[in-house]
């Protein structure tokens, strides 16, 4: 064989993997680079006019977000982060005006940064914004974002932030700094969807814009807030009391079966909070509790929730920002009644914990 | 900039590559060598430019040095370089060590300062040094400054070398014609692509399990059970190997992508049955060098065992100290030069022969792993604490502990190899058919200059004769399939000494 024969078929085959991939990616586009499914604008659509949606099956309420925020007409008074454990809490059922709930269901750190990065981006930097602290933020066995996509948002709000931690690539889902689609990690993902979409598992998220017609899946409100299933909402207390019992074989207790604070996790969000004070956004910071049950058994567990009530509380010092709630449902007087499920607290926890944080108005 | 990284690969190398091989392509050679010698600056710059004045004031120093020698041997002038050499290097290196040292030693509240160790600095120290001594033996042709900057800076080797000798590559540079070798591009890329999977499939797969339990066990947490730290141990064995191995496996292909050829520096060192073979086999360079420059005229094999035995346990102490300033290097190197005695006596001993042939092979394969990975834990852990914790827990001082749970899949381990390790956070099932894996291809595949028919002291290269489609084929879509995998750059093992 000819040397140039062999480069000949060296490269022939390194350009088929590279089409390969980028195809794969092009094709799925699971991180929705290309195509955001429609449904997610309509979704978006329906909610700025005040429309509530339902029978909401598998919805990625980043996307509704993403959609949501490109939309927004004024800018909003007050924003809550946090996770689906603050989904639930509707600031239009607590009568504050204004004011938006964009969390998101497993809210992460770069989930937070994310939605910030939109709104910035979006120049629809709110007033005062409200975040939700969750434990398993600062876990060092996650990556930054917990899902794929929405990179380029998220890093342009890093390079923001400054934080040199994040220089390493440890904390990058897949992606550094080349476009994501030609990411082995992107590829791969590309082809499960594929696989999932030839064997007709994928089904594209359905929704109703009359709440009323749907008896299954989820509601969201204008508000950005979430009504959970109804096989969710009628849950006995029995029911909730017991699968609070299993907590640490569930996704929530392993989730937060580590014992060391992950410091550059730290260093984003303090330095996240101190850019929110630089754009001039009146911060609060808030933790949910558990459920009485769940919260006892993670406590024996592991010492990270005390850790992060400790790093929240002198965040709070540091920066002169409110912090409420606890982690602990005594310290909240939230009772076990008041739960869906293990740490899902019901809009009556939420809004007593919030109470203080309401828009100034609501509280004259 | 390394190797495994899109600046590196997209930019710095293509460029490199138009601007060097179209300026030998148009007849420009000596043109091309000093557009190789200011890349290979940039390169080096690239990664930290104040330690560039260093570089080059080590280089222009050498030069001198060497030219006056090669004018008029003097042994005074010879051990002048050595000595600048080895003081540049103790400072960088040592210092910080040894005044940590002398503070526990007197038990004063002296507190040595933070030196940053400049990159290459450990390799090109070795690499100057051993023309000095060999201009001092033997004078010859005084090189040209161009040629000898070149020889000291090419940036394929300037980092974590091999450390390549002055005979073997500035008559190279000093021959090298306008003639573009398609043969040896074509084998260059396929061994660069072998050295970039070996590093991005392999080592960085491998890395997160060894980590998990080497970095708990530092931090002082629970010590690891007999199961978990074997696994993390071989998990270290076989990354270090396929991490270096890699590394040395792209600088040849890339030397060879510019027309030149760099000695090896592993031939199957996992296969080594007994560890004088592994020496042979492993960091050959390195080897040849401390055999060369500190054991032979040292005194070599003479004088009877004892002193041999006693050079070999200096020149290895010596060895460990090289890859660098903690007891930790000193002590793994101490335990090789202990095998080693251990082997020469052994090798005296009739016994040895009575065993067949196979069984003394097999043997003599599980032997030296087993104590290469022993003295591995001591290179590995960062603290001598941690060091003596995992050996207690291999022998099972701190119970046998649980196999990794999960189910044992396939796509599973593709997975993890596929996205090099990303997502790892814990010993799981992935990590048993990793180092299966791994243990298969070190003592199953020949070395990657086999694969590819490479060999440093053949000028007229030959393609690959046996499936050489396949091979171009394989190595192609493997090449791709590196650089999508790229979005997470790792530093190699070897660059820190």
């Amino acid at each position: 064989m000819t040397p140039l024969r062999y480069i000949a078929i060296f490269t022939a085959a390194a350009l088929t993997v590279v089409t390969i991939a980028f195809g794969a990616a092009f094709s799925a586009d699971p991180a929705h680079i290309f195509r955001m499914p429609e449904a997610y604008g309509q979704i978006a659509s329906l909610l700025q006019t005040g429309t509530p949606v339902g029978g909401l099956e598998s919805p990625r309420h980043r996307l509704i977000n993403r959609a949501f925020i490109a939309g927004l007409s004024q800018t909003p008074g007050t924003v809550i982060l946090g996770s689906s454990r603050i989904q639930p809490f509707s600031p239009a059922a607590a009568g504050w005006p204004e004011s938006l709930n964009l969390a998101v269901e497993g809210g992460d750190l770069g989930d937070h940064l994310y939605i910030y990065g939109l709104l910035r981006d979006a120049r629809r930097i709110p007033a005062r914004m409200i975040i939700v602290v969750d434990p398993y933020i600062f876990s060092p066995r996650r990556d930054l974002l917990s899902r794929n996509g929405e990179q380029a948002a998220l890093r342009r709000l890093v390079d923001v932030l400054g934080v040199n931690c994040l220089n390493g690539t440890d904390y990058w889902g897949s992606f550094a700094w080349v476009p994501e689609i030609l990411t082995l990690d992107y590829a791969i993902e590309s082809i499960l969807v594929l696989q999932s979409e030839l064997r007709g598992r994928d089904k594209p998220v359905r929704f109703a814009a009359d709440p009323r017609l749907t008896s299954t899946g989820f509601i969201k409100r204008p508000d950005g807030s979430v009504i959970f299933s109804r096989e969710i909402r009628e849950r006995s207390p029995t029911y909730v009391d017991d699968y609070a019992a299993t907590v640490l074989e569930h996704p929530v207790g392993r989730g937060l079966a580590f014992t060391e604070l992950d410091r550059c996790k730290v260093d984003v969000f303090s330095a996240l909070l101190s850019l929110l004070k630089n754009d001039g956004v009146a911060v609060t910071l808030a933790m949910l509790p558990y459920h009485p049950k769940a919260y006892e058994l993670l406590q024996s567990n592991s010492p990270v929730l005390d850790e992060v009530e400790v790093l929240v509380a002198d965040l709070g010092r540091e920066l002169s920002l409110p912090v409420l709630g606890a982690y602990d449902p005594a310290r909240t007087f939230c009772s076990s009644r008041e739960f869906l499920d293990m740490h899902h607290p019901k809009q009556s926890c939420s809004q007593r914990i919030l109470e203080s944080a309401a828009p100034q108005d609501v509280q004259d | 900039m390394l190797f495994n990284s899109y600046p590196f690969l997209l930019v710095f190398l293509p460029i490199a590559l138009l601007v060097v091989l179209s300026l030998r392509g148009l007849g420009r050679v000596s043109a091309s060598l000093y557009a190789l010698c200011i890349a290979s600056l940039i390169f080096y710059a690239a990664w930290d430019w104040r330690f560039l004045g260093l570089l080059i004031g080590s280089i222009c120093f050498n030069y001198l040095v060497v030219s006056a020698l090669a004018r008029r041997p003097s042994r005074a002038l010879m051990w002048f370089g050595i000595l600048v050499n080895v003081v540049l290097l103790g400072f960088f290196k040592y210092a910080t060590f040894l005044g940590q040292n002398f503070a526990a030693l007197t038990g004063s509240d002296f507190s040595a300062p933070t030196i940053v160790l400049p990159l290459a600095i450990s390799f090109f120290t070795l690499q100057q040094i051993s023309i000095l001594v060999d201009t001092a033996r033997e004078p010859g042709r005084q090189p040209k400054f161009r040629d000898y900057a070149l020889y000291v800076s090419f940036f394929p080797q300037l980092i974590a070398g091999p450390i390549v000798r002055h005979n073997e590559l500035l008559p190279q540079i000093r021959d090298l014609t306008s003639r573009l070798d398609l043969t040896a591009v074509a084998l260059g890329a396929t061994l660069f692509t072998i050295g970039l999977i070996k590093k991005i499939a392999l080592a960085d797969s491998l890395k997160p399990y060894a980590d998990f339990v080497f970095d708990t066990v530092d931090k002082g947490a629970a010590a690891p059970g007999f199961a978990e730290a074997w696994l993390a141990a071989f998990s270290y064995h076989l990354q270090i190997y396929f991490d270096f191995s890699g590394y040395s496996d792209m600088a040849i292909g890339l030397a060879l992508l510019f027309g030149f050829r760099l000695p090896l520096n592993f031939d199957s060192p996992y296969k080594a049955t007994n560890i004088i073979d592994f020496w042979r086999q492993w960091h050959l360079t390195l080897s040849r060098f401390l055999r060369d420059y500190l054991y032979i005229p040292l005194g070599g094999n003479r004088g009877g065992l004892p002193a041999q035995s006693a050079r070999i346990m200096l020149v290895m102490l010596i060895g460990g100290l090289w890859h660098g300033s903690s007891w930790n290097f000193v002590i793994w190197g101490g335990l090789h030069g202990l095998m080693i005695v251990v082997n020469h006596l052994w090798r005296r001993l009739p016994t040895q022969r009575r065993l067949p042939p196979l069984a003394s092979q097999t043997l003599g394969l599980v032997l030296t792993t087993l104590g290469v990975v022993l003295a591995w834990v001591f290179f590995r852990s960062a603290t001598l604490d941690g060091a003596l914790t995992m050996l207690a827990s291999m022998f099972g001082l701190h119970g046998l502990g649980e196999l990794p749970t999960g189910d044992l899949s396939l796509l599973g381990l593709a997975r993890t190899i596929a996205l090099g390790g990303v997502g790892v956070t814990a010993l799981d099932s992935n990590a048993l058919l990793l180092v299966a894996l791994g243990c298969m291809l070190v003592w199953f595949l020949p070395a990657s200059q086999r694969i590819v028919n490479y060999s440093p002291g053949v000028t007229d290269a030959t393609l690959p004769s046996r499936f050489p489609v396949a091979k171009a084929a394989l190595s192609g879509a493997a090449f791709s399939f590196a650089l999508l995998a790229l979005a997470r750059p790792s530093e190699f093992l070897y660059f820190q000494f």
